[in-house]
């Protein structure tokens, strides 16, 4: 656990100097999965990154796709692509901007995300299409929950349980904003535990950034018949230093020199 | 012409077992031969179309 603490630490202070240096946006959205995606990667997603096409590797998806600088980071230190091709993050031409590029692109992507609301059926797809197949994979959805807005979320959520779908997980980063402001202000989504257990999903929270607690439940064998799971994850936008915590500003916002030697010296980061 | 379509993919899916069909809950009956002929690779998404296209990219 303090391993994957550490990893964390170094993944934010990446994300914050690279939001820095090339001006990419959403470092609030990015912090707040940070734990969530080295929890993954580091921990519970059966892949191995020198084969990113494995065809039973587990699958994950970044529906919120403008979570992209995290995964950036955490693909590259998890040795899909080498670290210094991050160099070009924020060039013109780049495959690293704002959201991911298409999968045949960079190693590691599973889906071009950005526009929101698309990752849960894609990732509903993928587990019924390894069912067709024969392959034994797990595939794990991360979604926003400004995300939940989003129609086409509540479909893919209504279908599941339907093909039981055991080997499915969504976890939601529930960091209590959204793009203008607090969830419960621009779209209040009630108790978001209840609603997924009642579309038949095998729901459950947790705190998003306890690192026990999210290996456990992302790491947990999947049934490959069964209820699907929902994970309603308890974060902090702008989690890991403390001027960004929980301030929308942060969405846009770019850190400037001073802020980001700040940030380094909480992330306990040499700069 | 929905009829041909139905007969085509029909004859396609039974040859190529990489097609999958996926229908916003059209047509009465329509695919049945389809789901005989090609079983488990049918889905009736029903009347939301933006999931099942995002569905159909996720099994591509």
């Amino acid at each position: 656990m303090n391993d994957l603490k550490k990893i964390a630490s170094e993944i934010r202070g990446r994300i914050i100097a690279t939001s820095h240096s090339t001006r990419t946006p959403h470092l609030g959205s990015c912090l707040s999965c940070t734990d969530i995606l080295v929890a993954a990667y580091f921990d519970t997603l059966k892949i191995d990154p020198t084969k990113p096409a494995d065809p039973n590797r587990d699958r994950f998806i970044l529906s919120k796709g403008h979570g992209a600088a995290a995964l950036f980071q955490v693909l590259g230190m998890r040795g899909f692509y080498s670290e210094a091709m991050l160099e070009s993050y924020g060039e013109d031409g780049s495959l690293f901007a704002e959201h991911p590029p298409t999968p045949e692109h960079l190693p590691g992507i599973e889906a071009a995300t950005g526009s929101l609301g698309h990752g849960l059926s894609i990732g509903l797809g993928m587990a019924l299409a390894g069912r067709i197949k024969g392959q034994i994979y797990d595939v794990t959805v991360l979604l926003g929950d400004g995300e939940c807005n989003e129609g086409s979320v509540w479909e893919a959520a209504m279908m599941a349980p339907i093909h039981k779908v055991g080997n499915l997980l969504a976890i939601v980063d529930f960091n209590k904003w959204q793009g203008t402001g607090r969830s419960e202000e621009v779209m209040e989504l009630g108790p978001l535990v209840d609603k997924w257990r009642a579309f038949g999903w095998e729901a459950c929270e947790i705190d998003g950034h306890d690192m026990g607690a999210l290996s456990g439940v992302l790491g947990q064998p999947r049934a490959r018949i069964g209820k699907p799971q929902a994970v309603v994850a308890h974060t902090v936008k702008g989690k890991g230093v403390s001027f960004m915590e929980d301030d929308n500003n942060w969405h846009y916002r770019i850190p400037d020199a001073d802020e980001l030697a700040a940030a380094y010296r909480e992330l306990g980061l040499k700069p | 012409m929905r009829n041909a379509f139905a007969d085509e993919i029909t004859k396609i899916g039974a040859s190529d077992s990489r097609v999958v069909v996926l229908s916003g809950d059209i047509g009465n009956k329509l695919f049945d031969r389809f789901k005989l002929k090609n079983e488990g690779r049918f889905f009736n998404c029903g009347i939301a179309e933006a999931n099942m296209m995002s569905v159909a990219a996720g099994m591509g």
